[in-house]
C-alpha cells in the first residue's frame, strides 16, 4: 500500500472513530501509531516517535499559556464578571431596539477578552441573559439563539484556546495569533449586532413575543454601571494590554491574569478555600485534556508527513490546476462539513498538518491568516446540528424544558450565516488579520 | 466536576497526583509573577524561569492525566454514545469498554517507551538548562510521565471493568 492510500485510510479512520465517541487524543495518537507501524514495519520506530511526541511537544515555555489561561478563565467565571458585564451592557443599551440581544453580544465580546473558552461563555450567559430576555417579552427561540451564537466569540477574541492550540500545532507565535484574532472577532461581533438590529427592525415577530413584558428596568445609575465594568476593564488592560504593549510574553500575561483574577475574586468574596481548590483541580484536568490532544496531534502530524500526504495532495492540486481561491473555498467547505460531525478542536488538529503545507506553497497564504480563518470556520460547527457543542451547553445550562434543542439550532441559524459572511470576507480581504502587525 | 471519590486505592492515588499537579500550576503562576515583579521593579530577574516552566509543564500534565481519565474529562464527541445509551445500553457499554481498553493499551505503550528514556537519563545523569545559571536533572520529568501514565492506564482498566459489568448486567436501563 502506498503512503498516500495508507494516510487517507488513517485520516478516515480517525474521523470515524472520533465520531463514534472514542477519546480524540487517543484516536489521533493510536491510529497514527498503528499507521506508522504498518507503513514502516517497525514497532520500535513507532514507539520512539510516540515517546518523542510526549516528551517534546508540550515541553516548552510557551505551553505554559495553556494552564495559566485556563485557570484565569475559571477564576473569572467564579468572580461573576460575566453577570456584571451583562448588567452594565444592558443598562447602557436597553433603550435600543433589540437592545437586550445587542447587550448580550457586547457583554460576550468583552467577557471573551478575559476568557478563552466558548463553553464558559455559553454557560454563563444562558443563566444571565436568557431569563432577562424572556422576562422582557423576547421570543425564547431568539433569546437562546443570541446566546448560542455569540458564545463563539469566546474562542475567537484573544485570549482564545483555539488560537493557542493552532499556534502550538502550526508552530506560530501565540502573540501573533492573538493580534490577528482581534479584528475578525470584533467584526463578527458587529455583524451579530447588525443581525439582531435588522431582525428586530424588519422581522419583529421573530424577536418579540405577543405580550410585551413588564418594562421594569433594574435601577442602576450610570456610575454604578461603570463600576460594574471596572474589574473587567482592569483585567483586559493587564492581560491584553500587557501582551500588545510588549511588557509581557503570552505566558507572563497568563500568570498576571491569574493573579489579577484571583485578587478580584477574593475582593468580591466569591472564593473560599474549597472552591479555590476545586478551581485549581479543574484547571488541571482541562490542561491535561488539552495537552494530551496536542500530543496526539503531534504524533498524527508526524505520520501525515512521513507518509507524504501533503506532498501527494499538492501534486494532485497542481495537476488539477486549482487556483488558491478555489482551494481555500474547498478547504472551508470540508471544515464546515466536518464541523457537523466532530468538535472544533479535533478539526483543527486533523486539518492543519495536511493543509498548512499545501496552502503554504502559495505565496498569498499567510499562516496566521490561515489559522484565524480555520478557527472561525471550525467554530461554525459549534452551532450546527447534529454536533453543535454550544447548543448542547446552552440546553444543559437552561432551566426551561419548554425550549427544545431544535429551537436553539433554529434560533442560532442567522448567526451561522453571519459567520459564513465573515469567513468569506476574510478570504476576500486577507489583510483583516494584519491590521496590528 | 466533582473530586473523585476516594474509596479505592486507585482513586486515592489519582486524586493525590491531581492535587500535587494543581499546586504546581499555582506555583508556576507565582514564580512567573515573582519574576515579572523582580525584573520590572527590583531589576533582578529570576534565573532559569523559562527552563523551570518548560520542565514543570510536562509534570503538571502527567500528574493530572489520571484524574482527567477518571472524571471522563478527556475530550470526545458524545453524540453517538449518548443516543446509544438510551436505545441499546448494552451496545453502548461494550463500545465504552473497547474504548477504555484502547486507552489502557495506549498508556501501556507510553510507559514502555518512556521507561527507556528514564533509564537513559538516570544512568547518564542527563541535565537541562544553562550551566552556571540554572540546571536541573531530567529524570524526575520522565519518572512523572511514567507514573502518571501508569495511573491513567490503570484507571482506564478500572473503567473497562465497570463498563463490562454494565454490559453484562444491564439490559434495559442505563447506569
Amino acid at each position: 500500500m502506498s503512503g498516500l492510500e495508507l494516510g487517507l485510510i488513517s485520516v478516515a479512520a480517525i474521523v470515524g472513530l472520533i465520531y463514534m465517541g472514542m477519546h480524540v487524543a487517543i484516536v489521533l495518537a493510536s491510529v497514527s501509531f498503528i499507521g506508522l507501524w504498518i507503513f514502516k514495519g517497525k514497532f520500535a520506530l513507532s514507539v520512539t516517535l510516540l515517546t518523542q511526541a510526549v516528551t517534546e511537544s508540550i515541553s516548552s515555555y510557551v505551553f505554559g499559556v495553556v494552564p495559566l489561561f485556563v485557570l484565569m478563565g475559571l477564576l473569572v467565571g467564579r468572580a461573576d464578571i460575566g453577570r456584571d458585564t451583562f448588567r452594565a451592557a444592558n443598562h447602557f443599551l436597553h433603550r435600543i431596539l433589540g437592545g437586550l440581544g445587542i447587550a448580550t453580544v457586547i457583554a460576550n465580546t468583552a467577557f471573551a477578552a478575559v476568557t478563552g473558552i466558548s463553553i464558559a461563555s455559553a454557560a454563563v450567559f444562558t443563566r444571565v441573559a436568557v431569563p432577562e430576555m424572556l422576562r422582557l417579552g423576547y421570543r425564547p427561540r431568539f433569546a437562546v439563539g443570541v446566546v448560542t451564537g455569540s458564545s463563539v466569540l469566546g474562542m475567537l477574541i484573544p485570549p482564545s484556546l483555539l488560537l493557542i492550540v493552532y499556534a502550538l500545532v502550526a508552530e506560530q507565535s501565540v502573540g501573533a495569533m492573538f493580534l490577528a484574532g482581534i479584528v475578525p472577532g470584533l467584526l463578527l461581533a458587529a455583524v451579530f449586532c447588525a443581525i439582531i438590529f435588522g431582525m428586530a427592525r424588519f422581522f419583529p415577530r421573530r424577536v418579540f413575543g405577543n405580550q410585551t413584558g413588564v418594562e421594569q428596568q433594574e435601577e442602576l445609575t450610570n456610575w454604578e454601571a461603570v463600576q460594574l465594568l471596572l474589574p473587567l476593564v482592569t483585567l483586559i488592560g493587564l492581560v491584553l494590554g500587557g501582551i500588545y504593549g510588549g511588557f509581557f510574553t503570552p505566558t507572563e500575561a497568563g500568570a498576571a491574569g491569574v493573579a489579577g483574577a484571583l485578587v478580584i475574586a477574593l475582593l468580591r468574596r466569591r472564593l473560599t478555600w474549597p472552591s479555590f481548590w476545586e478551581t485549581l483541580l479543574q484547571a488541571g484536568q482541562i490542561t491535561a485534556s488539552i495537552s494530551l490532544l496536542v500530543i496526539g496531534a503531534t504524533v498524527y502530524s508526524r505520520m501525515v508527513s512521513i507518509m507524504g500526504l501533503p506532498n501527494a495532495l499538492a501534486d494532485y492540486v497542481s495537476a488539477a490546476e486549482l487556483s488558491f481561491f478555489v482551494l481555500i473555498l474547498i478547504y472551508i467547505g470540508i471544515v464546515i462539513v466536518l464541523g457537523t460531525l466532530i468538535d472544533a478542536i479535533s478539526i483543527i488538529l486533523i486539518m492543519i498538518p495536511i493543509f498548512l503545507p499545501l496552502v503554504g506553497a502559495f505565496p498569498a497564504a499567510d499562516p496566521v491568516w490561515f489559522g484565524v480563518l480555520t478557527v472561525i470556520a471550525a467554530e461554525i460547527g459549534l452551532l450546527t446540528p447534529p454536533m453543535g457543542l454550544s447548543a448542547y451547553v446552552v440546553k444543559s445550562s437552561l432551566d426551561n424544558p419548554n425550549i427544545s434543542l431544535a429551537d436553539i439550532f433554529l434560533g442560532t441559524l442567522p448567526f451561522v450565516f453571519g459567520m459564513i459572511a465573515i469567513v468569506l470576507l476574510m478570504v476576500a480581504f486577507p489583510k483583516l488579520t494584519q491590521v496590528f502587525l | 466536576m466533582s473530586i473523585a471519590s476516594k474509596t479505592s486505592w486507585i482513586g486515592r492515588l489519582v486524586a493525590g497526583l491531581n492535587g500535587v499537579g494543581a499546586v504546581l500550576i499555582l506555583a508556576m503562576a507565582m514564580l512567573i509573577c515573582a519574576d515579572i515583579i523582580g525584573r520590572s521593579f527590583l531589576g533582578k530577574p529570576i534565573a532559569g524561569v523559562a527552563e523551570m516552566i518548560r520542565l514543570s509543564i510536562v509534570a503538571v500534565v502527567f500528574l493530572q492525566i489520571g484524574q482527567a481519565v477518571r472524571a471522563n474529562a478527556l475530550a470526545r464527541t458524545e453524540l453517538l454514545t449518548n443516543t446509544l445509551k438510551t436505545r441499546s445500553p448494552r451496545v453502548e457499554a461494550s463500545l465504552q469498554a473497547v474504548y477504555s481498553l484502547i486507552g489502557a493499551l495506549f498508556f501501556a505503550v507510553l510507559v514502555y517507551g518512556v521507561w527507556f528514556k528514564l533509564v537513559d537519563a538516570w544512568t547518564s545523569d542527563e541535565h537541562a538548562g544553562v550551566y552556571g545559571l540554572f540546571v536541573a536533572p531530567v529524570w524526575p520529568v520522565y519518572a512523572t510521565i511514567a507514573l502518571g501514565s501508569c495511573a491513567a492506564g490503570i484507571q482506564f482498566l478500572a473503567h473497562m471493568i465497570g463498563h463490562l459489568s454494565r454490559a453484562i448486567k444491564s439490559k434495559g436501563h442505563a447506569q
